[in-house]
């Protein structure tokens, strides 16, 4: 399962009030949208760092990182190719 | 190898500051508390002594401390000064120094952190409203972009050194629609701003020395250059900041708890009681055994947050955890010390009923004890 579908799924069972509602958009606006609020944060941020192995900083913690799931994964994806390339 | 001694210097530290706090901070404590009076030449002696600026960086005139250091530093002024409302102020003071160091620009680092170490300016964060205290989120204070900067409007309560603060650090809402991250952003106010007003303290149970008040901002205009941190980042901020406030805080509690219990032992091994000190009494030890497994577990939950910060790691789970069992553990440890106290320990005169007072809020700011158990489930996956 890649990085986005991952992330996707947690979102989905997890922070979602109805996880058998719509199925989550690659684009949805998670913070517009409600969907994250600021325990939603914590949770998906203690997810992300043990699923992927990656340490976030709490100055990434901005919105531009987390208005979508794709902006989630691709700061996700940016952090494992740092660290591999470190 | 796991090293849990203190450092020379960290030795040194803790040991100067509960010589200065014995020598120069316990006299009219009764008499303050009895008046509410924040006692500002107590203020400025801990200023002198360099309690200020903890963390700031030694050219901005702080001591430049790590978090671990610093905890060693309030745990020690905890204990050795019987005045916790001023350790409070102390204490938001200092965070408030961290605050702009870590993300205030060149000006405000130039402006502010300084006299603020020198404790020639006193700081307050504005966080809580009347209808948002555990749901930080739904703060509701505005700050307006307009030509010049921004127009902020809205109420704050609650706020710790308000009363008496020069400079402000403000949570507003900059764009409604974004909620909680992207929406929110921080604010330096500076109290002869035309449109903040420093409300009258108000007259509490406890922590009687401590400050604390309402802050109106009425069309108050800021400008561009007054924005800490980025436009947006207000929860990451927060974020950083309220870890820092659940350990450092709470360290200056532990050094309380510690006051308890050594109290405790000293009074239990004087007071006679059907021929025999009353500590042999195992309802007596009971309680102080408790005090003492609470005390030591409740510094390593401290020191453990401490050093994940100081390493930066997250510490979100650690520095909830170490909160909600300090400030509860002191609770139970200041009803303990009266109980073991009997009637003595009723009266004013043995102080005890002062730090029980104290210790009662202790469970409320920083965020509640359930808002504390609701954080550590999420963070265990529930």
């Amino acid at each position: 399962m890649n990085v986005l579908e991952a992330l996707k799924q947690f979102i989905s069972s997890e922070l979602m009030p109805d996880p058998n509602g719509l199925s989550l958009e690659d684009n949805a606006a998670l913070i517009e949208e409600g969907i994250i609020d600021s325990l939603g944060i914590l949770k998906l941020l203690a997810f992300v760092e043990e699923r992927f192995s990656v340490c976030l900083s709490d100055d990434e913690l901005i919105p531009e990182n987390f208005e979508t799931p794709v902006a989630i994964s691709d700061l996700i994806q940016n952090k494992m190719n740092s660290s591999l390339v470190a | 190898m796991m090293d849990f001694s203190l450092t020379d210097a960290q030795r040194s530290i803790k040991n100067g500051i509960m010589e200065f706090a014995r020598k120069e901070l316990n006299c009219n404590l009764a008499e303050d508390d009895d008046n509410a009076r924040f006692p500002l030449e107590k203020w400025h002696k801990c200023a002198k002594m360099g309690l200020m600026g903890l963390c700031i960086e030694e050219k901005y005139g702080g001591q430049g401390f790590d978090l671990l250091t610093a905890v060693i530093a309030v745990e020690a002024l905890g204990y050795a000064c019987k005045d916790s409302g001023l350790v409070h102020s102390i204490i938001t003071h200092n965070l408030c120094g961290i605050q702009i160091s870590q993300f205030g620009n060149d000006f405000q680092k130039e402006r502010y952190l300084s006299t603020a170490s020198a404790g020639e300016i006193i700081c307050a964060q504005a966080i809580t409203e009347p209808d948002a205290g555990s749901d930080v989120s739904a703060i509701r204070t505005k700050a307006e972009k307009c030509s010049h900067g921004y127009i902020i409007n809205g109420n704050k309560t609650f706020i710790t050194n308000g009363p008496i603060a020069d400079v402000v650090l403000l949570m507003a809402v900059t764009d409604a629609r974004r909620k909680a991250l992207g929406g929110m952003s921080w604010f330096v106010v500076e109290k002869d701003n035309r449109g903040l007003k420093r409300c009258a303290p108000f007259n509490k149970m406890g922590l009687r020395t401590l400050q604390n008040g309402e802050l109106v901002f009425s069309e108050c205009t800021v400008s561009s250059n007054d924005l800490l941190g980025r436009e947006g980042h207000g929860m990451s901020i927060f974020n950083q900041g309220i870890q820092l406030e659940r350990t450092m805080l709470f360290a200056s509690h532990l050094g309380v708890l510690r006051r308890c219990l050594e109290g405790s032992i000293k009074y239990s091994k004087e007071r006679y009681q059907s021929g025999q000190p009353i500590g042999r009494f195992q309802l007596i030890a009971e309680k102080i055994s408790r005090m003492k497994m609470n005390y030591e577990l409740g510094q390593l939950m401290l020191f453990k947050a401490a050093w994940l910060i100081d390493n930066k790691q997250r510490a979100n789970l650690e520095s909830s955890i170490a909160k909600l069992f300090i400030s509860e553990s002191l609770k139970d440890a200041c009803l303990d010390t009266m109980q073991i106290h009997g009637a003595y320990g009723y009266t004013k005169e043995f102080e005890i009923e002062r730090d029980l007072r104290d210790s009662i809020a202790s469970t409320i700011y920083s965020g509640t004890s359930e808002i504390q158990k609701i954080i550590i489930s999420t963070l265990t996956g529930l």
